[in-house]
């Protein structure tokens, strides 16, 4: 058989064909919203959140210290162990500058761009990281290993999200590093 | 070692809101376009004859489910059907009450082999039985959109 | 094993990125053109596999059971599988599992997609694959992730973004032979570096499109095969497998979880030297950078070296070791699950000489495709041989 020996499906339209009326089409919104458990470990990582401190969890198998903490280890299988407080600076294991929104829109210009990162947060064990935002720096300067601070909402403005770190900004001076919260539980 | 700590405050439970922020455009597709068009412009109602099974389908489609058969035409039915089963419905979407009961049928249409179709039955509760003979009553022509509401619904025949 | 399993036809419809057509519809116009391939009917048919990504494109829940008539799943032993945009590879594999069972001799494997309903986009469909509570705030899209996983490979190993962009210019020109293709096109690779920033480092024709489209392949048994054609190609390896789910600690530079599918589905067809044995391959290309980090998954290419391999012309149709020679997912189109099952297609055609203008030369006679997806962090390799 050969492909192009047979009559291929599949009948292209353009949108305007169908605001037209070219085609008949129904529109549907589906009206459901969710509220998702936040669960144990999750539930506590929020709360230090709105706290200002970024908790994680250890498990004493493997010895991993993981963010966002979990109450099972899916490499041992087994309950982890202790929380571990880590500290709100990091390093950058890659990001991005993203010129358009979550529906896929682009950002008017003149509007700065979206700047995601995953960081591996100091005090988790190495390679685990977190999806942020950057901020209070130029797009172009960004460095994949670049060390980096959490810049937090004031404390009666936070709520217990992940958006309560507003973004990472560089560390002037990374010999500085590793002031973050050193508040035990 | 239980797997997870106790939970000894209902205030430590806690939830994040959210949803699914889309929408969806639907074409009607190569069969129900032959459907609806008729509904809409004509009044017609469309069913489709298999070739090679012969089976009838309605609304129209333009494949045989059973033999896979391409199904180029339609085949006109009165639209008129006896009620197979139904339900009164008291709640709307939400759960709130509804101010009047809405009965909802399945009506199996004549001209086909007991293709069944899903609808409003225009009709009080306590008049409504299975095996009543049953017709559809459209929408004026300048009313009428396309859609599955160009019928209003089906009322006693 | 029960019993060895080969495909014997194959069906596609245009990939397009605004059908007319119902999902049902464009299921049966590949069901139908797979089975009148192989002169088969649907009574032929003992089991159907049914492969369809995420519910939300559609908005249509229990996909799999409102695509089954159009898939041939009536009356039927019928089973929808869905792991992401790993779905059209894990498709042959879903009817392998039913053939070389010894259950069935026949498996009806049909993948449908149909992403235009989703409006504004459906990269907002794509926003609840991020975890709820610790990612969804952010306002994620999903070129976030391949954006940072481009940057990182890019980083790790001093690839220069030329090298990567000429993957578009080779798969949109390879489709340009593909009766199917919707973005089939010449351009080069400052086109390519010129067009659209969408996510640094990704741009517009770095992306592959969104698509509607379906596509389906007939398995048959060892006897029924050789009853039903006289140029069966086998399915000699299976190989699927899952990364962890906090994609954020995962290393993006590599994709582990492709080099574990490809190491299952290598044992199992006794492959010891993938650079020397697999002569033609079908690694997913959603992204440029994608058909590089899979080729290297696959052991095709020592890590960090597909780039060159690509530069140095060994990946074109006429190379030493052609990839993607359907035109892929930046030139065919992307209806996710739809994807996979095209390029196994591809391969199903080549090994059997039958792929037209886009035939690579040399006869070969062992290929493979592979799909990735879920979040990021599935693979799923199929190796075929005729």
């Amino acid at each position: 058989m050969e492909l192009e020996k047979f009559k291929l499906g599949a009948t292209n339209l353009k949108q305007k064909d169908i605001e037209a009326g070219k085609v008949l089409s129904i529109r549907q919104t589906p009206d459901l919203e969710y509220a998702w458990d936040n669960g144990v470990a999750i539930g506590r990582y929020l709360k230090e959140l709105k706290e200002g401190r970024i908790i994680a969890r250890k498990c004493n198998k493997c010895g991993r210290v993981m963010i966002p903490p979990r109450m099972f280890c899916e490499l041992c299988f087994r309950p982890t162990d202790e929380w571990v407080y880590c500290k709100d600076t990091g390093t950058v294991n890659t990001f991005s500058i993203c010129h358009i929104n979550w529906d896929a829109s682009r950002i008017p210009e003149g509007m700065p761009p979206h700047l995601p990162a995953v960081i591996e947060i100091d005090g988790a064990s190495p390679g685990t990281g977190i999806l942020h935002l950057l901020g209070e720096v130029e797009p172009e300067k960004i460095k994949i290993g670049m060390r980096v601070k959490a810049v937090w909402k004031k404390p009666e403005e936070r709520e217990g999200s992940i958006t309560d770190i507003m973004y990472f900004k560089p560390l002037r001076n990374p010999s500085k590093s590793g002031t973050g919260s050193k508040r035990r539980s | 070692m239980g797997l997870t700590e106790r939970i000894e405050r209902n205030v430590d439970l806690s939830y994040f809101e959210g949803r699914i922020p889309v929408n969806y455009l639907y074409t009607y597709g190569l069969g129900f376009e032959k459907f609806f068009r008729a509904l809409k412009e004509e009044g017609k109602l469309l069913a489709s004859k298999c070739p090679r099974c012969g089976t009838t389908y309605f609304p129209c489609r333009v494949f045989c489910e059973q033999c896979f058969c391409e199904i180029e035409g339609t085949l006109g039915v009165s639209g008129e059907g006896t009620l197979y089963s139904y339900s009164v419905c008291h709640l709307n979407m939400d759960g709130s009450p509804k101010k009047t009961p809405e009965v909802v049928g399945l009506i199996e249409m004549d001209g086909t082999d007991g293709a069944k179709f899903v609808h409003l039955i225009d009709a009080q509760p306590e008049e409504i039985q299975i095996g009543m003979r049953l017709k559809p009553v459209l929408k004026p022509k300048k009313e009428r959109n396309g859609d599955i509401f160009d019928i209003k619904g089906f009322k006693k025949a | 094993m029960g019993q060895k399993v080969a495909i014997v036809g194959a069906g596609i419809t245009k990939f397009v990125r605004r059908a007319q057509e119902t999902g049902k519809e464009l299921a049966w116009q590949a069901a139908k053109m797979a089975l009148d391939s192989c002169e088969l009917t649907l009574d032929d048919i003992e089991s159907v596999s049914c492969g369809t990504a995420p519910d939300a494109f559609d908005g249509v829940h229990e996909k799999g059971e409102y695509l089954s008539d159009g898939c041939g799943g009536w009356r039927k032993p019928y089973m929808r599988q869905f792991v992401g945009g790993g779905t059209g590879v894990f498709a042959p594999i879903h009817g392998w599992l039913h053939v070389a069972s010894g259950m069935f001799d026949t498996c009806l494997v049909v993948c449908a997609e149909k992403m235009s309903s989703c409006h504004p986009h459906p990269q907002g469909a794509f926003k609840t694959i991020f975890d709820h509570t610790t990612e969804q705030p952010l306002d994620p899209t999903l070129v976030w992730i391949f954006a940072m996983e481009y940057n990182r490979y890019m980083t790790t190993y001093g690839i220069d973004k030329r090298d990567i962009a000429l993957v578009s210019v080779k798969n949109k020109k390879n489709a340009m032979d593909h009766p199917a293709a919707q973005l089939p096109m010449e351009i080069t690779v400052d086109d390519v570096l010129n067009s659209e920033v969408l996510a640094w480092p990704v741009n517009r024709l770095d992306i592959s499109p969104t698509s509607d489209g379906a596509a389906a392949i007939v398995l048959a048994g060892e006897h029924a095969a050789k009853r039903i054609t006289d140029k069966p190609v086998w399915i000699e390896g299976v190989g699927w497998n899952l990364d962890s789910a906090y994609w954020a600690s995962r290393d993006l530079a590599y994709p582990r979880y492709v080099e574990k599918a490809a190491r299952m589905a290598y044992d199992m067809a006794g492959i010891r030297e993938p650079k020397k044995e697999i002569e033609i391959a079908e690694p997913y290309d959603p992204f440029t950078y994608k058909e590089l980090h899979h080729m290297e998954g696959l052991l095709l290419a020592d890590r960090g070296e597909a780039p060159q391999l690509l530069v140095d012309g060994v990946t074109q149709r006429d190379g030493a070791r052609p990839m993607c020679p359907s035109g892929g997912a930046l030139g065919v189109g992307n209806p996710i699950a739809a994807t996979g099952l095209m390029k196994t297609i591809e391969i199903f055609l080549q090994l059997r000489g039958e792929a037209g203008k886009r035939q690579v030369p040399g006869s070969p006679r062992c290929g493979l495709a592979q799909a990735w997806g879920d979040l990021m962090q599935v693979g799923t390799v199929v190796v075929l041989k005729r």
